[in-house]
């Protein structure tokens, strides 16, 4: 029985792999194409109100590529991406790698730390705001949730840095070199992330208390430690879902945090590209988004078939 | 079957809850070693050490291909150019050349160099060095060669150079060209090391600048952090240039407060960034009372806050429409509103009146006057047929389109322009377009009545492009033989002349009324007091970092 | 199925009232001209002639409050209609479509939804000339997927039901176990998702606003005026407070739509 299940994983394992090298493709695919739909390109931007000819602008673009028939870019594309190798910036004329790899570490950071923030926030609020806790610590944590999903985050930021930086002097406003940089951008976007989680959370809690099986638990007099037992192990799998998704708002919250605080990171530098029409490094990012996400929503539904032993039955269908 | 349930029961609690911690303890971990391993050298604020706040991340920094003025905020000091210009006077002094002559017919500008001086890695400076310059900004032979601010600034009449002897340089040219000292007197016309050109490519060299200034360039982190160090050896500045000491700064870290303006005065009372530019006004305004910080104002020679009228569009393309509208446009109320008018002076003609050759005169034309407006409105034959409250040209609604970006005050600005002409009849559409490059397409689609963009500099031809008909940032699309003369002119002749020409120029564009002036530009910088020293080049953008001081004790 | 109880249910019906009445009526409510500046009123605070006060160029922060939720709301409607819409079609289809295709579709699904949503609608705003209706297009196109996501899980957990298969065997038809069992099953989580989009979208209406990309300025909206208020935040905290409070205010009440009709959304 154990074994047979511990070979229902390595095969799950196999074929979501492979099927998420699938998507990895067609994501790849999706990318290249809407690059090419979208109007503009850096190049002429940067070169025609510069009095630059026609004619010279061809000749940059030739030199980068950009001139190729649509088939030849998308095989070079591709094996370029094989060999790791995701063009040039448009506009830093640098290799997208390297500046990728100036930036990754810290927005690495901060999402991590966001992570565990959202985690225990997420997982905090959520156990305490089921139906049957105490009325007053309900609401606290039904506010607290509240704040989190509809405050803008900037507010948020604005005003943790005016009380931990301005008024208390405890943490810097700005920056992104040490870790104490990296406690406040970590506690608001992880803060902000958090509600999602604990709403789910509580919500698939309580409706697991009132599942018939925890009537019958709860029949035979079980303690209350028993009680989360069950509940939980139900309750957990919605969870580990968002919590995946969550990931995918993380990085979005990147945007915003790291222009706040002033952090080096591929959020603001995501942003910029985007406006400055530098499609190369917007479809690096994008695909590194969307790596993260892939990976972490694999690793989701791992934990999901660990849990749960009977998700494993649904085996063609999440192959 | 007991003991299994109980088994599975520890798993049930435990398993989630262990694996939430130790998830989150592995991600703090990580957080933390990984913000511990990326540890470049950190600078903080403090000792002689400070952190200065760009307010804007341009899109490369190259002096020699790029435009941006940002990019002469630090690099001013890691090259010197063959002349400088004084600060306070506006004279030409000696930079690289120690003396120079200009030949009677003003074809050929003869420089001699200073002997003695190196680079930042040990290359000597000698006219050979001079030329590799030359070459890289103006040649389009030199690998990879592209156009880029340096190449406009040395203008039409370039015809190449000459290396007379080892320290002797000559400039060529088939035309006069008065403008030819104020452009190589710019950063984009900083002497670079020929050894770091030639290691470097057209694309990297940004990231290992190496001249000969009071700074060295030590890394750039693009988008993130420029970071610059004294160069001890420096005794070759120019005459304005204060001798280094112990309390001159060592280490400058410049770092990009671009995105949010409301975080440049949090850093600064935090002590998190020492000098920053560009604080809103109101931010300005509440610093003046705090202790530990100084207030700079900097006024910035070039063109005002403005708006160009697009005269190929139907009804704009009329002259009394135009000033009609300037009429119609209280520019004080704007100011005071937006700006508040003590910080910053309202804006008349296509120059600011900090500008060398500003023409007063332009500043009695279009007083704020309704009548008048109406008058003009008139004789258009604009009419408010259906009683809408909104003028109609040819029965049709008058409907501007005023395309902006989203920085600055701009998106205020229009907002009172547009409030003031409703109650003229006139409705606008605002076009707010996020960010440089969605403005430069809006520009050169031509989709717009007004357009609101500005270039900066000491020498009066940054109007040239502006306003020639030739020209492709001829936002205004306006044309006029006798303009374009004009300013070709004005290329070539004496001082006298110049003024002359500018003075008609500049009555010309507001008399035809091309563009809406709003507000001259003022730079309110916050800086820590427990420096000293700070001034800016007489461009306005570029701090002199070599006279910067920790004052005291 | 059991019905819904018949005491009236307030979690449901009073989030709609508030949020529909307000775009309805709200801007009969201004008391003043939204976009007039009044000049030399530049920052008061809340009076008797402007109730909350006045902005950074003098203009009545009520009456802006009031127009601009108006248009806040209706493009947030609009970017969730476009969401929902969307997401029921690429749902549907997930699950009715014939074996190959649907496995096409659901691989199609998952890279899309591998993009941060904020980067999609951040791509297709800049591809389009900027405008809080091509911003909430941009928002509505952006959480399809995740919609479409959603409804083939409601669908596929309805048709999931045991009884399915008995109604099926005693003869109904398949029009019948739609109606019957299929809506009514799936549709607290769709309707509850719904919401859950809407709040999405308020929220990044707000955040994409004040980065600048929200496009015409003229006319008030709630991400502007927090984008401007945003300036003074420390000199005049209300005017980020006003809209911030009405923006969280809105967004509590589709939560508890949520809440009440799903009893756990997103699952």
């Amino acid at each position: 029985m154990t074994k047979g299940r511990l070979l229902t994983i390595v095969q799950l394992s196999v074929l979501g792999l492979l099927r998420g090298v699938l998507v990895m493709w067609t994501a790849v695919t999706l990318v290249f194409v809407a690059v090419r739909v979208l109007p503009g390109d850096a190049i002429s931007a940067e070169l025609l109100p510069a009095g630059a000819s026609n004619t010279q602008v061809e000749a940059e673009k030739e030199r980068l590529g950009l001139n190729d028939p649509l088939s030849q870019q998308y095989l070079s594309y591709i094996t370029d991406i094989l060999h790791g190798d995701l063009g040039q910036s448009l506009r830093y004329r640098d290799a997208v790698t390297h500046i990728i790899q100036d930036r990754i570490g810290p927005t690495f950071a901060l999402g991590m730390a966001a992570f565990a923030v959202m985690v225990l926030t997420g997982g905090v609020l959520g156990i305490a705001s089921i139906e049957t806790s105490p009325t007053p610590l309900r609401f606290l944590c039904r506010g607290m949730i509240a704040f989190s999903q509809s405050v803008p985050i900037y507010i948020t930021a604005i005003v943790v840095v005016f009380i931990f930086s301005l008024e208390l002097d405890l943490l810097p406003s700005v920056g992104s070199d040490t870790p104490r940089h990296l406690i406040l951008p970590a506690l608001v976007l992880g803060f902000h992330t958090s509600g999602a989680v604990a709403r789910v959370l509580s919500a698939s809690l309580t409706d697991a208390f009132q599942q018939p099986f925890m009537l019958t638990a709860r029949a035979k007099g079980l303690p209350p430690i028993d009680l989360l037992d069950h509940a939980l192990r139900v309750a957990l799998l919605p969870v580990l879902r968002v919590v995946a998704l969550q990931t995918g708002f993380l990085l979005g919250g990147t945007v915003i945090i790291e222009g706040l605080f002033v952090r080096r990171g591929l959020g603001s530098l995501l942003f910029q590209s985007v406006l400055d029409r530098d499609y190369p490094m917007v479809q690096a990012l994008a695909l590194l988004a969307a790596m993260v996400y892939l990976l972490a929503n694999g690793l989701a539904r791992l934990g999901q078939r660990l849990i749960d032993p009977r998700l494993s039955t649904h085996f063609a269908e999440f192959a | 079957m007991e003991v299994r349930r109980k088994r599975r029961i520890r798993w049930g609690v435990w398993l989630p809850v262990l694996a939430v911690l130790t998830l989150a303890l592995v991600a703090c971990l990580l957080a933390v070693i990984s913000t511990l391993i990326s540890e470049e050298e950190k600078t903080t604020s403090g000792g002689n050490t400070l952190i200065y706040g760009l307010t804007l991340n341009p899109s490369g920094i190259d002096p020699h291909y790029n435009r941006s003025a940002e990019l002469g905020i630090p690099l001013y000091s890691v090259y010197d150019t063959l002349i400088y210009r004084h600060p306070q006077t506006r004279e030409f002094v000696e930079g690289l050349a120690e003396r120079w002559e200009i030949s009677p017919d003003a074809l050929t500008y003869t420089f001699y160099l200073r002997q003695n001086v190196t680079f930042h890695d040990g290359t000597v400076f000698d006219a050979n060095a001079v030329g590799v310059t030359f070459d890289r900004i103006t040649n389009q032979q030199y690998p990879d060669w592209r156009p880029g601010k340096a190449l406009d600034l040395i203008g039409p009449f370039y015809n190449g150079y000459k290396i007379v002897d080892n320290y002797t340089f000559q400039v060529l040219l088939t035309t006069p060209y008065t403008p030819l000292l104020d452009a190589l007197s710019q950063p984009y016309w900083g002497i670079a090391s020929p050894t770091a050109l030639a290691n470097w490519s057209v694309d990297t060299y940004q990231w290992h600048q190496v001249g000969t200034g009071p700074y060295k360039l030590v890394e750039v982190i693009p988008g993130d952090r420029i970071v610059l160090e004294r160069n001890k050896d420096y005794t070759w500045g120019p005459i304005f240039y204060a001798p280094q000491s112990d309390r001159s700064i060592e280490r400058i870290e410049f770092r990009f407060f671009d995105k949010d303006p409301a975080s440049r005065r949090i850093a600064l009372e935090a002590g998190d960034v020492d000098i920053v530019g560009e604080l809103p006004p109101t931010d300005a305004e509440a610093l003046l009372s705090d202790q530990e910080i100084q207030i700079f104002e900097q006024a910035i020679p070039g063109q005002p806050l403005q708006f160009y009228f697009n005269t190929s569009r139907p009804l704009v393309n009329d002259q009394r429409f135009r000033q009609a509208l300037l009429h119609a446009t209280n520019r004080a109320a704007i100011v005071d509103t937006v700006f508040f008018r003590d910080l910053s002076p309202v804006a008349y003609g296509p120059l600011a009146a900090a500008s060398p050759y500003y023409n007063p005169a332009v500043a009695e034309m279009y007083p704020n006057n309704l009548q008048r407006t109406r008058e003009l409105f008139g004789q258009i034959g604009l009419v408010d047929s259906d009683d809408d409250g909104i003028l109609e040209f040819n029965t049709q609604p008058v409907k501007l389109k005023i395309a902006i970006g989203n920085w600055g005050f701009l998106p205020e600005v229009t907002t009172l322009i547009q409030s003031q002409w409703r109650e003229i009849g006139i409705e606008v559409e605002i076009n707010q377009v996020a960010g440089f490059t969605a403005l430069q397409e809006v520009a050169t689609s031509g989709d717009y009545d007004l357009l609101s963009f500005e270039d900066f500099g000491l020498d009066p031809n940054i109007l040239n492009p502006a306003y020639l008909s030739t020209s492709p940032t001829n936002y205004t699309h306006y044309v006029d033989a006798e303009l374009d003369g004009w300013l070709t002119q004005a290329l070539s002749v004496d001082e006298t002349t110049r003024v002359t020409l500018y003075n008609q120029i500049q009555q010309r564009i507001m008399d035809q009324a091309l563009i809406l002036p709003i507000r001259d530009y003022v730079n309110l910088i916050g800086w820590s007091a427990r420096l000293e020293g700070l001034i800016f080049t007489a461009q306005g953008w570029w701090p002199l970092l070599n006279n910067l001081q920790v004052k005291a004790e | 199925m059991p019905p819904l109880p018949h005491r009236v249910n307030f979690g449901l019906w009073l989030p709609i009232v508030i949020l529909a009445g307000f775009v309805l009526i709200a801007p009969q409510l201004a008391t003043h001209d939204p976009l007039t500046p009044n000049s030399g009123d530049e920052i008061t605070p809340p009076s008797q002639n402007y109730w909350l006060g006045t902005d950074y160029l003098g203009r009545d922060v009520f009456s802006r409050l009031m127009v601009g939720g108006q248009r806040t709301l209706s493009t947030t409607f609009v970017a969730t209609g476009i969401a929902i819409a969307g997401g029921l079609l690429l749902g549907g289809l997930l699950i009715i479509a014939p074996a190959p295709i649907r496995w096409l579709l659901s691989i199609l699904l998952d890279a899309l939804l591998a993009f941060p949503s904020i980067l999609t609608a951040l791509v297709i705003l800049t591809a389009l000339e900027p405008s809080l209706w091509t911003l909430a297009l941009a928002l509505g196109i952006a959480g399809i997927p995740l919609y479409a996501q959603v409804t083939a899980d409601a669908l596929r957990a309805a048709l999931s039901q045991p009884f399915i298969e008995g109604t099926r065997s005693i003869g109904a038809t398949p029009r019948y176990i739609l109606r019957r069992h299929i809506i009514p099953t799936a549709l607290p989580a769709l309707a509850a998702f719904g919401s859950v989009v809407f709040s999405w979208s308020l929220i990044y209406q707000a955040a994409l606003t004040f980065l600048g990309l929200g496009g015409d300025i003229s006319q008030p909206d709630w991400g502007t005026m927090l984008a401007q208020g945003y300036r003074t935040i420390r000199e005049a905290p209300l005017l980020v407070i006003a809209p911030g409070g009405t923006l969280m205010m809105c967004v509590l009440l589709a939560n508890w739509f949520a809440d009440t009709i799903g009893k756990s959304p997103s699952r």
